[in-house]
């Protein structure tokens, strides 16, 4: 938490500075996290469409609050830990089979690390009201809350936040753009 | 990471290159009539004339014209066409307007008050019975000119309709702009036709659902923090700019409605397991849950009286809208036309409800609670977050569009619409209660 909290405020001092000085400046983390030298991302979502922004941003924010030792772990595409977000249908909370192992796999990560805490980060795509997908992004963060608590993870160890459609991984009013934005989010966030 | 700017009151004396430097620019929305009325009433709009010692550039009748075009109800008279411009009743050649078939005429004049301020007079001709049929007087504040015009053009709105005018209004909206770090959200205050934009709070979290307080004093919406990774019900005092958090409760704290007497908020709450309808009292600071439902309700919004509480429910299936009493109890059903229905808000005269309707894409629709009509009044796809204006003959929303979205109004009958355009992605207007 601290960590995170250091890096964000040096960003905004990033950023006046550039406003100010009218020069270039990247803005330079004051203690950047474990094996990730050069981020200037401050966690934001940025939903340009550019779908690495996405992979970036979930590998940086999203492990934060992993050990260094094992987050390979959890960038090996062969490992099922390295599936952090959870795809739904249109209106639907229903986590989806092809999903099952990699649940199996975090709810086992959580259980064995009794110190380690998720966030499930609920998204919905834009079609529908704000306020209700709220609410629905809401429903399927509690989905896979409940899937990774009845295998195996400790209740305390998880929460749940719903961004509804304000933060899409990837912006446009496509088919394949709503199914990228219908997602849970696993964030392992610092204590 | 929410913060708070200036208080919006105090903006107005703070020189423009300071208010600069705290707020971004932000570009004032350009109003672009789309669609008309055929019969609208011909009236001409003067220039006023001014004393020597008035200052500033505010022109008057300027003004009345494009809030009286807006409005779609009149069709003001083009300054080229007028043959004289008399500064009072006494000059008028009614020939002269009898000749360009305008039924009514609007004269007047601005002089200093005395004390600082300034004296607006005007009279509302009948160009056919030869005669001055409304005198008036407003009083303004140096620099206040446009709200003044703002006034006129109400007096004039009320006098032909019958309906209080909606000019001195304002609205309160999301503004996104994408910059290079990533998104920035503002919340943004401005007057009705989107001139003088005030952004009152940015994030670099979403900001969602600005609900003002009946006063038009205070403004609720909702922030996420993602140190604490909650999301937080905020109210913000547009006088003072003084934040309080209501609510940062696990799981959702959102979509506040005022009671129409402010002493409560309804929200969205979740922290049960549950997204259902609650009241929050300012205050006792209890809260109550009004709804019980393994479904999602939420979008809740009170009668002009205060008696129910109208919301969005998927407990059928699809979402729809039902009413419960605010004390709580049973739920009814009020929408059955269309694949869903949602985000209803009552009309001030809490004979209507304005809502998001979907199928093919998504529409606003107004349904007539005597009647059970729907009329759908906007073209979509992708429309949403409808509000009515104070005296509810007009509904402004959003229209999203790929990356951006702009808002758009529409009369409540679906005759007359505007666009408010402003580069960006502008989105959750809601309309100020009075500003009469």
């Amino acid at each position: 938490m601290v960590n995170r909290f250091s890096r964000r405020r040096a960003s905004w001092r990033g950023m006046v500075l550039v406003l100010v000085s009218g020069l270039f400046l990247a803005a330079c983390a004051d203690n950047p996290p474990p094996g990730d030298p050069d981020d200037t991302s401050e966690g934001v979502s940025t939903g340009d469409g550019d779908g690495g922004v996405e992979t970036r941003e979930i590998n940086e924010r999203g492990l934060l609050g992993i050990d260094e030792k094992d987050r390979a772990m959890f960038v090996d595409p062969d490992n099922p830990l390295s599936t952090r977000t959870i795809y739904f249908e249109y209106d639907s909370s229903t986590i989806q089979s092809r999903f099952r192992e990699a649940i199996q796999a975090h709810a086992r990560y959580l259980a064995d690390h009794p110190d380690v805490q998720l966030r499930l980060e609920g998204h919905t795509d834009e079609r529908a009201t704000r306020e209700y997908n709220v609410a629905l992004g809401e429903r399927r963060a509690e989905s896979v809350e409940r899937a990774l608590s009845l295998a195996g993870a400790g209740s305390d160890q998880l929460s749940t936040l719903s961004f509804g459609e304000e933060r899409p991984a990837e912006l446009g009013s496509t088919e394949a753009a709503y199914a990228k934005n219908r997602r849970v989010e696993l964030i392992y966030v610092a204590r | 990471m929410i913060e708070r700017l200036v208080a919006w009151s105090r903006l107005t004396v703070i020189p423009a290159l300071m208010l600069l430097a705290a707020t971004p620019a932000q570009a004032a929305l350009e109003v672009e009539i789309t669609q008309g009325v055929s019969g609208a009433q011909p009236i001409a709009i003067v220039p006023f004339a001014r004393d020597a010692s008035v200052a500033g550039d505010t022109d008057i009748a300027a003004v009345v014209d494009a809030d009286l075009e807006r409005s779609g109800l009149f069709e003001p008279l083009a300054r080229d066409a007028m043959l004289e411009t008399p500064g009072s009743v006494r000059e008028v050649d009614y020939a002269n307007w009898r000749s360009v078939e305008v039924d009514n005429v609007v004269v007047g004049r601005v002089s200093p008050d005395g004390r600082g301020g300034y004296r607006v007079s005007f009279d509302i001709i009948d160009v056919y019975k030869g005669r001055s049929i409304g005198g008036y007087e407003i009083s303004a504040r140096e620099g206040g000119l446009r709200d003044a015009a703002h006034a006129v053009a109400n007096r004039i709105y009320e006098q032909f309709t019958g309906n209080k005018g909606y000019f001195l209004s304002r609205i309160a909206y999301v503004a996104v702009a994408q910059e290079n770090s990533g998104p920035m959200y503002r919340l943004v205050v401005a007057d009705y036709d989107g001139h003088n934009p005030q952004t009152i709070a940015r994030s670099r979290e979403p900001i969602l659902s600005p609900a003002w307080h009946p006063a038009g004093t205070k403004l609720a919406y909702v922030a996420f923090d993602l140190q604490r990774g909650r999301s937080s019900l905020r109210i913000q005092d547009l006088g003072t700019g003084e934040v309080k958090e209501v609510s940062s409760r696990p799981g959702i704290n959102g979509a506040p409605a005022w009671s129409p007497n402010g002493s409560k908020l309804a929200m969205t709450l979740s922290y049960r397991g549950n997204p259902d309808i609650y009241t929050y009292d300012l205050a006792d600071e209890q809260v109550r849950q009004i709804t019980r439902n393994g479904a999602i309700d939420t979008e809740p919004s009170w009668s002009p009286d205060g008696s129910h509480i109208v919301f969005t429910s998927d407990r059928g299936g699809k979402p729809q809208v039902y009413r419960v009493r605010s004390s709580g109890g049973n739920a009814e059903r009020l929408t059955f036309d269309g694949e869903s229905n949602q985000r209803p808000s009552y009309s001030p005269d809490g004979e209507k409800i304005v809502l998001v309707q979907g199928g093919n894409g998504f529409r606003i629709a107004v349904l007539d609670l005597e009647t059970n009509n729907m009329r759908v009044v906007s073209d979509g796809p992708l429309d949403e977050g409808p509000s009515f204006a104070p005296n509810g003959q007009v509904i402004i929303y959003a229209r999203q569009q790929g990356n951006s979205a702009e808002l758009a109004t529409v009369s409540a009958d679906g005759r007359i619409r505007n666009r408010l355009r402003q580069p960006g992605d502008v989105r959750e207007p809601a309309w100020s209660p009075a500003g009469y």
